[in-house]
């Protein structure tokens, strides 16, 4: 399925015959990191508080590579609105907010002329099934923006991102002004009239200079594929 | 050495390498586990005759691998509640689905309320009262579940089966099994007859149940953060017969404050579905 999968395997099988060749000897790696971590590693390795960042502190800034090994670094993006999303291509409401309406990539390129930055993160550690990003899914899924790899989940126990996909804002100060769902459907059920897209919601009000009326909901999805 | 031992033994390696690629590739492009595999489910009714006027019950089942579930109307920190759409035709009412109480699960410090094994969506289904006898309908259902172990795939499908109208309505051999899925929906609370007293005090909810071993506080879904619980993997549980839930700031602006409050006393364990004003009292 996952094309760099196959291409990740097919170099650990090189390096591995490289391995044999030089006498070593190779052992099946234990799949501890499969079944969940142990909390007590997440909580005493993070900075930020067990719940990660609230709304009105300031973004923790990172450096993180995109899919084709180019550094992003969040301050080079100061003064401008900056949307995160947790990302894993394999999680199915990642999936459905990205294929049933487009509904991200829509949103992204109608609040990229305004100025806003739109950035995916994927957290998931490199023993999970789930590890890796498929740049073909990335491609027909239409995202032009980058998907950054957080492999040992720093930034995303730093800001606290539970869930794929797991949204947050951050304005023009640096400041984080929304926290949660993409939107208040997700059973997709709702008709059109109850339903809020809580993202661009926040978008239409910060871009505008106002407050964000609803800055903190309940992300919905799978769980971030953290490590230990 | 020889061009000849040469030969082979390159060839030997590169088979070796080529099978080795191939286990490695096998490994990570394992295809992903089918949602569909994973959770079978079928349409069930209580009553394979219906009479005009009268209610029945639709069942969805939900069979779900060893090891895997799916989830609750509030499926908690993650995953999401599985989805069901009917189809049926005028003069069929089908009400609200029934959730049988489910169990809480803790990983990582998130909290999901989960089903495995097997569990069922119970649907109130009625017939007007002019609904012509000796005819038959068909109800059809679009279904959808997000199952999860490790890894969280998506599945969904489409059922029908039929009802015959009779002037006396007739229960299905499927009976049983709805009604055995019926004793798990919790029922109303009803204090003090429940011996359970649920009210609200300083912002947050308070659930009594003397002589209770452990209760559990299961909130309906809610979509503002300052609405729900402040933390519901601690505030949760009680292993005493109180239990204290603290609500966000803004849980006063809502009219009600719904879900689920399990109790265990010795080794029954029973649950009602609770509704409390947050006003301060």
């Amino acid at each position: 399925m996952k094309t760099n999968h196959r291409m990740m395997s097919l170099s650990a099988a090189l390096l591995a015959a490289m391995a044999i060749a030089a006498g070593s000897v190779i052992a099946g790696e234990p799949s501890k990191g499969d079944k969940g971590a142990a909390p007590a590693a997440k909580a005493g390795g993070n900075e930020a508080s067990p719940k990660g960042v609230k709304i009105g502190d300031k973004a923790p800034d990172f450096t993180l590579k995109d899919t084709n090994g180019k550094e992003v670094k969040l301050s080079s993006y100061t003064g401008k609105i900056v949307v995160l999303e947790w990302f894993n291509d394999d999680c199915p409401v990642v999936k459905q907010a990205h294929e049933d309406k487009s509904t991200m990539v829509n949103i992204a390129s109608e609040f990229a002329p305004k100025g806003v930055v739109w950035i995916a993160i994927d957290s998931t550690n490199t023993k999970h099934a789930n590890y890796g990003v498929n740049k073909d899914t990335v491609k027909s899924w239409g995202m032009d923006y980058p998907v950054l790899q957080d492999p040992d989940g720093k930034v995303g126990h730093a800001y606290g991102a539970t869930n794929t996909p797991h949204m947050f804002i951050i304005g023009k100060d640096g400041k984080l002004a929304y926290k949660g769902a993409i939107d208040n459907d997700q059973r997709h059920e709702k008709p059109a009239a109850e339903r809020v897209n809580y993202v661009k919601q926040a978008l239409n009000q910060l871009t505008n200079g106002e407050t964000v009326t609803e800055p903190e909901t309940r992300a919905y999805g799978c769980t971030v594929k953290y490590g230990s | 050495m020889s061009a000849l031992r040469l030969r082979f033994l390159s060839l030997c390696i590169a088979f070796a390498m080529f099978a080795l690629g191939g286990l490695a590739t096998s490994r990570a492009n394992a295809a992903p586990p089918d949602g569909n595999k994973l959770v079978k489910f079928k349409l069930v009714t209580s009553a394979s005759v219906l009479a005009p006027g009268q209610q029945g019950w639709l069942g969805v089942v939900f069979d779900i691998e060893p090891g895997w579930h799916i989830y609750w109307r509030n499926p908690g920190d993650s995953g999401v509640a599985p989805g069901v759409t009917f189809d049926a035709p005028s003069g069929v009412t089908i009400g609200e689905a029934q959730w049988p109480t489910p169990e809480r699960h803790v990983s990582e410090g998130l909290v999901d309320f989960i089903y495995t094994g097997k569990t069922m969506l119970l649907f109130p289904v009625t017939l007007d009262s002019g609904a012509k006898v000796g005819g038959s309908l068909t109800i059809s259902a679009h279904v959808s579940w997000m199952v999860c172990q490790n890894v969280c795939v998506g599945g969904e499908g489409d059922g029908k089966l039929s009802l015959s109208i009779a002037s006396q309505s007739k229960p299905s051999p499927d009976s049983p099994l709805v009604d055995r899925f019926l004793a798990l929906v919790p029922k109303p609370l009803k204090s003090p007859a429940d011996s359970v007293a649920a009210s609200w005090n300083a912002g947050a909810l308070i659930l009594k149940a003397p002589g209770a071993q452990q209760i559990t506080w299961m909130p309906y879904e809610y979509e503002s953060v300052p609405r729900g619980p402040v933390d519901i993997l601690n505030d949760g549980v009680s292993a005493t017969g109180e239990l204290r839930v603290p609500y966000g700031a803004a849980a006063k602006e809502e009219p009600m404050i719904r879900g689920v409050v399990q109790v265990r006393r010795k080794d029954q364990t029973t649950s009602y579905v609770v509704e409390v004003p947050p006003k301060s009292s």
